[in-house]
């Protein structure tokens, strides 16, 4: 069978979660149930050049309307929004896991409920982001908490919460820098020495990196750059580098990345433009980023023809080569279009980057290669050897077991 | 009579009536210190450095009406537009308000002294001046701090009976360089008892003064 390989049951409302690649070399994502929004759907194919098929499921109380996944070794760390659409005011924020081991969920968590994150405009604020902090074995999820109302006006807020104990969370610590604004699009990632970077778009001044410590300690707010609102993606690579990929203020229509070394209260470099000078827009959609060890790739829909193109960066985000294509299709000009939170992987003698996407209201599961590897299998094949050998993992991932 | 009575509590505590609402540690808050992060978060920094570009200079005497517990009044002094108004000329920061809950509560929310004087009122202005030690002490800048919303006024230009228009003349009989209006525009989740206008609208309401969006600092 050849890719990309077409996916049935999941809605194209929401982005999928991952792909991830296990300790078995069988890869997973995660996404909302085709025909029932409450359900998560949790996907495997052992040859993803084949087909993937539903191998557990989750419910939740409400839609689910943003997810996002972390993954441990085997473990993915899932954080989830619920709600009933644009105007809810009554939203859930969820926390999860599941182990590719044993195919199974193992937890799910309130982290708060009933909570009115919308903006001043109206709008439901859904995004959400997780990483896992090894220093401690604690997930960290970045959301949009309770808003607040200043002078008769609401404004939508950024928050984080820390799992401490068995279904304990401390809650909706703020993390934006308050007033009559709108703080959106949270983005969550680990640094180095178990620091996580926070990433959110202040309405007023544009995207802003804030630090969290080990030690839980918030770092100072730095804001680099403006641009409209079309989310985000930043990931920690190569010992934690980190690079986010927004859209420019200097060029319309354009992505930019801004990247630095994780350490407390960086200084965020904003690198050049990201694709060649035809792409005329890059609106719509949001970028991602990819990482294969000390090399980033950045991955935008290009509107002129509404495919997929990818750029490759080698001094951390700071300029992208030509920009070549990735996937040839009708990719409509919206975020949840491209799947959130996976990672490149080694798949038999191919680094990938593997993705969902949206072609047309059809989802295809796709691998764009980066390289190839040239290596002998070991004596008594790959699967003897187990996670090391099998899987190759490109971007820093913390170790950690099954969460009890 | 203004659209809703400040002096209530309930417009003020945090409950279901409340224009200040957020939750800390998992305890709805009011309009209170331990927030004030939360309503006022860099917007005084915004709009001081929207005044800069109309004229605002270090040194110039300051009133602040409307200024609640005086927290712009705090970040305009850790900023160096101080010294706070102590009743001689060499103050420069004068925060007002004739809230009755804002002057009860002022002891334990309040850094600066929070004038209770009323600027549609002659003896009222004359108060504030005396902050800066004289009856005739020059004010430079007079700064509402979102009054506009709480005042009657239809439509997206002047007319018809109206509080905004003499609220304005009041203003600009008490400043010598300007005026200016801080102010939260209009949106889709603003309370409903409450006069919302675009900034442009509110530009053509107060002109000559300036009027500055809270959040954004957009100046016209």
């Amino acid at each position: 069978m050849a890719l990309p390989t077409t996916i049935t049951g999941i809605s194209t409302l929401v982005s999928c979660v991952g792909p991830f690649i296990s300790s078995g070399g069988n890869v997973y994502f995660f996404g909302v149930d085709g025909t029932t929004a409450t359900t998560l759907q949790a996907f495997k194919a052992t040859d993803p050049t084949s087909s993937f098929a539903s191998i557990a499921t989750q419910g939740q109380g409400q839609n689910i309307q943003g997810i996002a996944g972390y993954q441990v070794s085997d473990v993915i760390y899932l954080a989830m929004s619920m709600g009933t659409g644009t105007s809810d005011t009554t939203i859930n924020i969820i926390y999860a896991t599941f182990n590719m081991a044993t195919d199974a969920f193992v937890l799910q968590e309130n982290i708060q409920t009933g909570i009115d994150t919308r903006t001043s405009g109206g709008v439901a604020a859904y995004a959400v982001s997780i990483v896992f902090r090894a220093s401690d074995s604690q997930p960290i999820v970045l959301y949009n908490g309770t808003r607040v109302a200043s002078m008769g006006t609401s404004y939508a807020r950024i928050v984080y919460a820390r799992r401490t104990g068995v279904n304990t969370w401390t809650t909706n610590v703020a993390v934006d820098a308050g007033g009559a604004v709108d703080f959106v699009w949270p983005e969550a990632v680990l640094g180095s020495s178990n620091r996580s970077h926070f990433f959110f778009y202040d309405g007023a001044l544009g995207w802003t990196q804030r630090h969290l410590t080990s030690a839980n300690a918030l770092g100072t707010k730095s804001t680099f750059t403006g641009g409209a609102m079309q989310g985000s993606a930043a990931l920690s690579f190569n010992s934690a580098n980190i690079a986010q990929i927004a859209p420019s203020a200097a060029t319309a229509n354009k992505m930019r990345a801004a990247y630095f070394a994780s350490a407390d209260n960086p200084t965020v470099n904003i690198g050049g433009d990201i694709g060649s000078t035809a792409d005329t827009a890059q609106s719509g959609f949001g970028g991602r980023l990819f990482a294969d060890l000390a090399d980033l790739y950045a991955v935008y829909r290009n509107t002129s023809d509404s495919d997929l193109y990818v750029a490759k960066s080698t001094d951390n985000g700071a300029t992208f080569a030509a920009a070549v294509s990735m996937f040839v299709g009708t990719i409509a000009g919206v975020p949840t279009n491209f799947s959130v939170d996976g990672d490149i992987f080694t798949r038999g003698s191919s680094v990938v980057i593997p993705y969902v996407v949206n072609d047309n209201g059809t989802l295809k599961y796709n691998e764009y290669v980066v390289r190839s590897i040239a290596a002998a299998a070991p004596v008594g094949g790959w699967e003897a050897q187990g996670a090391a050998a099998l899987m190759l993992k490109q971007s820093a991932k913390a170790v950690g077991g099954v969460p009890q | 009579m203004p659209l809703v009575d400040s002096n209530l509590a309930s417009l003020w505590d945090g409950g279901p009536s409340s224009l200040y609402r957020c939750e800390i540690g998992g305890a709805t808050v009011g309009f209170a210190r331990a927030a004030r992060q939360q309503y006022y978060g860099n917007d005084v920094d915004a709009l001081i450095a929207a005044l800069v570009t109309k004229g605002l200079t270090v040194g110039q005497r300051i009133v602040l009406i409307g200024a609640g517990f005086g927290w712009a009044a705090e970040r305009f002094n850790e900023l160096g537009y101080g010294p706070i108004a102590d009743g001689t000329a060499s103050g420069k920061l004068c925060s007002v308000d004739t809230s009755t809950f804002i002057q009860a509560n002022k002891a334990s929310n309040a850094a600066v002294p929070i004038i209770n004087a009323d600027v549609n009122a002659a003896t009222g202005r004359r108060t504030m001046r005396q902050q800066f030690g004289s009856n005739s002490a020059v004010v430079d800048w007079v700064i509402s701090e979102d009054v506009l919303p709480i005042l009657t006024g239809v439509g997206p230009t002047p007319g018809g009976n109206n509080e905004v228009v003499p609220f304005c003349q009041n203003l600009r009989s008490l400043a010598s360089v300007g005026v200016a209006h801080w102010v939260s525009v209009g949106t889709a989740s603003g309370d409903a008892r409450l006069n919302w206008k675009t900034l442009a609208e509110w530009k053509a309401w107060v002109t000559p003064d300036f009027v500055i969006q809270r959040g954004t600092a957009t100046v016209l």
